[in-house]
């Protein structure tokens, strides 16, 4: 297992008091895996990956029981332990990948910063031109043919769709174990993101490299994603095969969100009201005691006011004292 | 069915100086006409750049036309009268975390365009809110609110509040449901739904989604590159679209599937 997260618990003070705004949340990457995390905007999702890269100012308290990457505990890092890790075996892209790049340096230099002294072989005087093959053969595999052009050119010039490759050309510089993809694609319009996935997905083929992907759609994950979790404020909902989840939700939450889906409608007619959870995802002053999703579940009971634990049910993992589809424990 | 808005052979120039005797003209859109009846539903669609945002300026008056005329009811919208144009024509944007003013509540936001447009004395601007509000699905008490304590959902409902309090003919969505949550833009979808048959209100739909298209509109019209490549019915061009662009935007929206990419792999082989 490459990336092992047992009870993240991540909290921080409010107006209110204390508040968990990650609650337990458990979540295991494997080798040479793609793994999709799907929750809406403030569900925490973010939060997770920051927490594994350690980018957490000190006013969020971050507990759990294992966090682990490999064999590395990463709560328990030094600051040169952490450098010896993040940016090396595991790399992070963003959503707003043009806001992330250097606007007062070329293309060139930033991604010549990526690539490290100790991935260079020959001598102190070839390093320069070694350095430009190195950055040139980067900007290749991300796709870019024309390197010299794109290695003049500035932040500015680029499109989303070429500035999201340049951030994956520099997370990829040291072939990473695994890359986390912070809803890497929710600003582009369609055919972009589609090209993004396919570089994504041949990445991956290639190198074996793992994906924990991070998206807010149901109906705009990666094809190639093996598994799915789902996320509703700062609880895990369901995890599992994404074929499977896909099929046949078992939790409340996973069908609510594939039934607003319009993908899944392709059939429905015209003009159809969507069937929708009601009301708004709570805010961080107001969340539910228990399972978070009770207030706004169709199928909530009085014992949903306990939190429900994530629990194996057949092929997955479900957080829902009565779930979906499922032959035991039928409603 | 009568036309309500007619947009007739607009053009949108943009001229960019950024050398000295040299001057780089850009069309935004070109001659352009097509027109809308009571209560129907025109997408348009197009890739970035292709000009549906400049056409949903000039139609909500936010850009004047470089040539050519819109007309609302027969009636011709002159370029600068928002009295005019106000009452019968509003917009929603895409950002509703951006398009609502931080500093005024609500309750002052909406009465803004009460004030400016309408002849209501207080106590009537104050029902007309209370009674619109209640019509997005909101409640009367959110007056008090400022748009921070608000969510998402709850703004972009607002924001579909402050377009319909005047009581408009044509609603212009410039990308209005691209950024919302899944859960939150089928509330929307459904909300937008309801005002049309309410209200009967026109759509006037920018979006590079083709479920949402789909979904919510009656014609459709593709731009690209300034100009309209295809139009009619949302059936007859969903089902058999003419133009090899329009496949493709259809396509590579639609399914999930690969097509054939940018991404270069021969690289990717020889390493």
């Amino acid at each position: 297992m490459l990336l092992d997260i047992r009870n993240l618990t991540i909290s921080t003070n409010t107006a209110n008091g204390r508040v968990n705004v990650l609650d337990r949340v458990s979540l295991q990457v494997d080798e040479g895996e793609i793994h999709t995390l799907v929750g809406e905007s403030g569900s925490g999702k973010s939060l997770i990956a920051r927490a594994i890269m350690g980018f957490l100012s000190p006013r969020w308290e971050v507990q759990a029981d294992r966090l682990w990457f490999q064999d590395t505990d990463l709560l328990n890092l030094t600051a040169k332990q952490r450098r010896e890790i993040i940016g090396v075996d595991i790399a992070m892209i963003f959503q707003d990948a043009k806001s992330y790049l250097d606007p007062n340096i070329t293309i060139g230099a930033q991604l010549s910063e990526a690539v490290l002294n100790q991935d260079l072989s020959g001598s102190f005087f070839k390093r320069k031109s070694e350095r430009k093959a190195k950055v040139a053969s980067l900007l290749h595999r991300v796709g870019i043919k024309d390197h010299e052009a794109m290695m003049n050119s500035y932040a500015h010039q680029l499109s989303e769709g070429a500035a999201q490759k340049i951030m994956i050309a520099s997370a990829i510089a040291h072939r990473p174990l695994l890359l986390i993809a912070d809803e890497p694609t929710s600003t582009m319009e369609p055919a972009t993101r589609q090209q993004i996935y396919r570089l994504l997905a041949q990445l991956h083929a290639r190198y074996g490299m793992s994906i924990l992907m991070i998206s807010q759609d149901l109906g705009a994950i990666m094809q190639q994603t093996q598994r799915l979790s789902m996320i509703y404020s700062g609880q895990i909902m369901e995890t599992g095969g994404a074929d499977a989840l896909l099929e046949s939700p078992s939790h409340p939450y996973t069908e609510a969100l594939l039934n607003t889906s319009l993908y899944r409608h392709a059939k429905m007619p015209p003009r159809t009201r969507l069937p929708t959870l009601a009301g708004a995802e709570p805010t961080l002053q107001h969340l539910p005691i228990g399972c978070r999703l009770g207030p706004r579940c169709q199928y909530a009971r009085p014992p949903c006011v306990k939190t429900p634990s994530l629990e194996k049910r057949q092929d997955r993992q479900v957080a829902c004292h009565y779930p979906l589809h499922l032959d035991e424990g039928k409603k | 069915m009568s036309t309500l808005l007619e947009v007739k052979d607009v053009t949108k120039t943009y001229i960019e100086r950024n050398k000295i005797f040299k001057a780089r003209v850009f069309h935004a859109v070109k001659t352009t006409s097509f027109s809308l009846a009571k209560g129907k539903t025109l997408a348009i669609m197009g890739s970035n750049g292709s000009g549906k945002s400049t056409l949903a300026a000039l139609i909500s008056g936010a850009a004047t036309p470089t040539s050519g005329d819109i007309y609302f009811a027969g009636e011709r919208l002159i370029p600068g009268d928002y009295q005019q144009r106000s009452k019968h024509i509003r917009m929603i944007f895409q950002d509703a975390e951006a398009s609502l003013n931080p500093h005024l509540t609500l309750g002052k936001q909406l009465e803004e365009p009460l004030l400016f447009n309408s002849a209501l004395n207080a106590v009537q601007r104050r029902e007309r809110i209370i009674e619109t509000l209640q019509q997005v699905g909101l409640l009367g008490e959110h007056m008090m609110f400022y748009p921070q304590m608000m969510s998402t959902g709850q703004k972009q409902r607002a924001s579909i509040a402050r377009a319909i309090i005047l009581k408009p003919d044509v609603l212009v969505a410039d990308e209005a449901l691209a950024t919302l949550d899944s859960s939150v833009r089928a509330q929307i979808i459904n909300l937008l739904l309801d005002l049309q048959d309410k209200l009967g209100i026109a759509y006037i739909f920018i979006s590079q989604s083709p479920e949402i298209v789909k979904h919510l509109a009656d014609e459709v019209v593709v731009m690209h590159e300034g100009s309209i490549v295809e139009r009619g019915t949302v059936v007859d061009v969903f089902n058999n679209p003419q133009q090899s662009y329009t496949q493709k935007l259809l396509r590579s929206e639609l399914t999930n599937a690969p097509s054939d990419g940018n991404v270069d792999t021969a690289f990717l082989e020889k390493e």
